[in-house]
């Protein structure tokens, strides 16, 4: 029986990461909470974990912000669901976050690994 | 935190429920059955505690919480628009039927009089036992000493004025008659009444050797007089009187009571406006009550007889109560005077209905109408209560989630309470403006249109409307709430979707289609009874021969003629009349039948095998000669009266009825017996066929018709003639050679007897709208009860279809089911409708109120109707595709 945390390899997000997976995830278009959960799971080959604890917090978060905006319609499989997408300001930010998030994995990856670094 | 303003945790706890359901699906289009996948996905939900803790999902009642629950309640209804609509127009036919009643019964008797500080002014009866008078009017009214009595001793009035109905007839080239009435010279002092052009009554119009002077009613000013303000000074005649007009009363200034006056007279006009020994001709002839009536005619005629209502207003710092404790006191000082009597006084808000004699037919009809109107309501209700149940399944998921999520059950209540009360104000406000709006419509075309009545909507009425329907919604909204919160816990969490309480929820709506058919059939069965009524009605043989009948009343008591000469009038008129083509007959009578009786206390003299004769009232008439060859009513032994008859010495001729002959003299030959009725004897000259004389719907009793005094000087003309069209036109030239100056009243008797008929009708027509509307509310509290029980049995209807039974299987299985609230219903509203039919039974002219033909009828329609509402579900049931319905939950 496939369940989520059946598998103990999976990785934990980094803080501040989750924000950022939304973003992206939204970025192909409007999803509902489980739907970004299911993605962000199969895209990363099911190696992150998306508690649902904390996707709703920043799900909230995000839409406080201003980045996300919400509202109620009907699923593929005929259910009612929020759905989520991205606003102008989300985009912006998701292009600032991506460029952030490279330049952060550019410099961790200096560090543990210099003999790429120069290559 | 800070968005926690922006969105409700019931909104939230939708998306949560929306995200596990989600999950559930995707588990089994992986493979999962269908509680593995929500338990599983109940899991992966993961903290649940953490998220409950960041939402404060709480169960403590806030201000906000009430307001989103209000929101949440308002999208969710325009989710269900079918749903929405569905229960707020069955609400809204309910409230707005209510309304209408109550608006109705506002204005008659609730609402205070349109006078300045209405709520001051009270009307006051009394009630006398063991007191012999003369009553012109109804029985509650007193004498002038006793008037004078009150007003001298009150403390608690700041005013007390009384008044009597008065006919009036003003003698122009066409006479026409009007409204008058006869007041005590304060009168419009203690209405606060203004006189907007001349003035009111003086203290001295009031005194014996009073002026004749009248103020005009502002209608009557502008309708005799063209609004002409030179008018005071100038004098009209009444009762070929002349009266001097001295004001003109406020145009806003009616009367009291529900139609308004023409002019108003001093009292002490009343022996000169009403000559020749006819008095008040009020709404309701009197006569000489109590035992002991020798003694008491030996009284001053002024103490004798009782003519005047009283209507007096409260001083600001005195209550009603009050005021009742100190008129009690002085009646009861006065009851020394009259030995024996004892009074009591009764002091009520002056409204509407408050001067007017209630007869109890009225009484009895208005009661059926607030009975068929409880009884629409209750329909309206039961019909949202059918709704709500019926959306408890779609919700119960809802519900499950939340209750998982750790809400408790009263708070889960208290949302779904919300929903009905959503319902109820919007149900509310459309019945409310539909029940304001509609008498406005339908008054004019009533025959009581010229009526005082003031429909327009107040607070009061608002509030009434909005109590009702919030109580409904309450009360009715509760059983389905409860019902789709009686959740086993551990069954939602296995995801069973039968989940608990599905028995009881069937059972319930059971019961509520079953009620629904119940209350359906007894307001059908009514409204078909009153139909069968009226058309039997048409049939019914009242004894006469009513076609050719045309009767005549002159105002010659209006007008100033003597008992002699009244009669003379008469004499003279008669024998004209009678040379006229084409007339068969003619007669005079006290009065046309059906019109009013007298009645006496009856004693038989010699032998007789009732026990009872001695102490009951008999009812009578007066008629002349050739009144039964004349009404067509045959005499079946001994004679009809002749011209002698009229001034036969005591013991008067009698003409007593068949039902009359066989209880006091049966066996043996009535003609030569004698009795007593009130204060005269009578020997019995013939046997009339029974005829009706008191009222079209049932037999007379025993009834006796008098030799009519050559002296009476109130009298009527019956005439019989085959030129129906010519008569009217004939007598009335007639009389006015006679007497230019009398006011004729001609009608055909078949007309009156299609009146007697009116309130029948009325009646009938409503039960029977609100029968139709009554089924239309159970067809559909049907509909949705089959549909939902169709829904719940998909799975097992998928089976059977799949293992190859016919759709013609599957709409039997489901109306089968169905027929049982149905069948229940109608055996319990058989049992309701007989009750019903018992009360209505005096209505019914004479119809059995088991009338086979009604109830079996009503019952086929109600089948009828129960079961096209049933087959349509049913035909849907068996088009279930099995291979949708058996995957799908």
């Amino acid at each position: 029986m496939p369940t989520r945390n059946a598998g103990t390899e999976r990785d934990a997000l980094l803080q501040g990461t989750l924000d950022l997976l939304i973003l992206r995830t939204l970025a192909g278009g409007p999803e509902h909470g489980q739907g970004i959960a299911r993605a962000i799971g199969q895209k990363s080959a099911d190696a992150l974990l998306v508690e649902h604890g904390s996707l709703y917090p920043a799900l909230q978060r995000l839409e406080a912000k201003g980045l996300v905006r919400a509202k109620w319609g009907v699923s593929l499989n005929n259910r009612r669901a929020r759905f989520y997408e991205l606003t102008a300001l989300g985009k912006r930010q998701l292009v600032q976050e991506e460029e952030r998030w490279w330049r952060l994995v550019e410099a961790v990856g200096r560090i543990l690994r210099p003999e790429l670094a120069g290559g | 935190m800070f968005w926690r303003r922006n969105r409700s945790e019931l909104d939230f706890a939708d998306e949560i429920e929306s995200h596990i359901h989600h999950e559930a699906d995707q588990l089994m289009r992986e493979g999962a059955t269908e509680a593995d996948a929500f338990a599983a996905a109940r899991r992966t939900f993961g903290n649940v505690a953490r998220a409950r803790e960041t939402y404060d999902i709480t169960n403590r009642f806030r201000l906000v919480q009430v307001f989103e629950d209000f929101r949440y309640s308002l999208r969710t209804l325009r989710l269900a628009p079918g749903f929405a609509i569905a229960g707020i127009a069955s609400l809204s036919v309910g409230i707005a039927f209510n309304t209408a009643l109550f608006s109705t019964l506002y204005a008659l008797v609730l609402r205070p009089l349109p006078l300045p500080d209405g709520d001051q002014v009270v009307m006051i009866y009394h009630d006398f036992k063991n007191f012999t008078r003369q009553v012109n009017g109804s029985l509650d009214r007193i004498s002038h000493p006793e008037y004078l009595n009150h007003r001298t001793h009150t403390r608690t009035l700041q005013g007390l004025a009384a008044y009597a109905d008065i006919g009036l007839t003003v003698n122009a080239d066409v006479p026409v008659g009007a409204a008058g009435l006869l007041v005590s010279c304060n009168y419009f002092q203690v209405l606060r009444v203004a006189v907007v052009l001349g003035r009111g009554f003086s203290a001295g119009e009031c005194e014996s050797d009073g002026d004749a002077v009248a103020v005009l009613g502002h209608g009557f000013w502008q309708r005799r007089f063209g609004g002409d303000v030179t008018v005071l000074g100038k004098t009209v005649t009444l009762n070929r009187q002349s009266v001097k007009v001295i004001g003109v009363a406020d145009p806003s200034f009616g009367s009291t009571g529900l139609r308004p006056h023409d002019l108003w007279l001093p009292l002490t006009m009343r022996v000169r406006l009403a000559t020749g020994g006819g008095l008040l001709q009020g709404p309701m002839q009197g006569g000489v009550v109590g035992p002991n009536w020798r003694a008491a005619a030996e009284r001053p005629a002024d103490h004798y007889e009782s003519w005047l209502q009283l209507i007096g207003r409260l001083q600001p710092d005195q209550t009603i109560e009050a005021a009742r404790t100190e008129l009690n006191a002085t009646a009861r000082r006065a009851d020394a005077e009259y030995p024996g009597r004892s009074s009591s006084v009764s002091v009520y808000p002056a409204t509407r209905l408050s001067g007017v004699d209630v007869h109890e037919e009225r009484t009895v009809g208005s009661l059926i109408v607030i009975g068929i109107g409880a009884l629409i309501v209750m329909m309206a209700c039961l019909n949202l209560m059918n709704l709500l149940l019926a959306r408890a399944p779609a919700r119960q998921r809802a519900v499950r989630i939340r209750l998982a999520l750790g809400a408790s059950r009263a708070r889960v209540i208290s949302l779904l309470m919300m929903e009905s009360l959503v319902l109820a104000v919007f149900g509310g406000l459309a019945g409310l403006a539909i029940g304001t709006w509609v008498p406005r419509f339908i008054l004019p075309h009533l025959p009581a249109r010229d009526m005082q009545l003031d429909f327009s909507p107040d607070l009061r009425m608002f509030a009434y409307a909005l109590i009702v329907s919030m109580l409904s919604a309450l009360v009715f909204g509760l059983t389905p709430a409860l019902e789709s919160t009686r959740v086993d816990l551990a069954a939602a969490l296995r995801g069973d979707s039968a989940g608990g309480g599905r028995r009881t929820g069937m059972r319930l709506r059971h019961s509520v289609v079953a009620l629904q058919i119940a209350g359906s059939l007894a307001l059908l069965v009514v409204a078909g009874l009153f139909i069968r009524a009226v058309l039997r009605a048409d049939a019914i043989d009242p004894g006469y021969i009513v076609s050719g009948i045309h009767s005549f009343n002159a105002d010659v008591g209006r007008q100033g003629y003597d008992n002699a000469g009244a009669a003379a009038f008469y004499r003279e008129l008669e024998a004209r009349v009678r040379a006229l083509p084409g007339v068969h007959s003619t007669a005079l009578s006290k009065r046309l039948p059906m019109r009013g009786r007298s009645t006496g206390e009856l004693e038989i003299f010699g032998p007789t095998p009732d026990p009872a004769a001695g102490y009951r009232q008999i009812d009578y008439t007066m008629v002349g000669a050739g009144y039964f060859e004349t009404m067509g009513v045959p005499i079946l032994r001994g004679r009809g009266f002749t011209e002698m008859d009229a001034r036969a010495p005591e013991p008067t001729p009698a003409v007593v009825n068949v039902t009359m002959a066989d209880r006091f003299w049966p066996g043996t030959n009535a003609v030569g017996r004698r009795f007593r009725a009130g204060t005269r004897q009578y020997e019995v000259v013939g046997v009339a066929r029974n005829a009706r004389n008191i009222t079209l719907s049932r037999p007379d009793p025993p009834f006796f018709y008098a030799a009519l005094a050559a002296t009476d000087v109130d009298q009527t003309l019956v005439v019989r003639t085959a030129e129906t069209a010519a008569i009217a036109p004939s007598v009335t030239r007639i009389v006015r050679e006679l007497d230019a100056d009398l006011l004729l009243r001609s009608n055909s008797f078949a007309e009156l007897m299609q009146n007697r008929l009116t309130s029948a009708r009325v009646t009938g027509w409503i039960a029977s709208i609100v029968g139709v509307l009554a089924t239309l509310l159970a067809a559909m509290g049907v509909y949705g009860a089959i549909d939902y029980a169709a829904g719940q049995r998909k799975h097992e209807i998928g089976v059977r279809l799949a293992l190859g039974a016919t759709p013609r299987d599957v709409v039997k299985l489901v109306l089968r089911d169905g027929a049982t609230p149905v069948v229940l219903g109608l055996v319990g509203g058989i049992g309701l409708a007989i009750a019903g039919a018992q009360f209505v039974r005096g209505m019914l002219y004479g119809l059995n109120p088991l009338d086979p033909v009604a109830f079996v009828g009503m019952i086929a329609l109600l089948a009828t109707t129960a079961f096209l509402a049933m087959y349509r579900p049913a035909r849907r049931a068996a088009r279930l595709d099995p291979s949708v319905t058996l995957r799908s939950d």
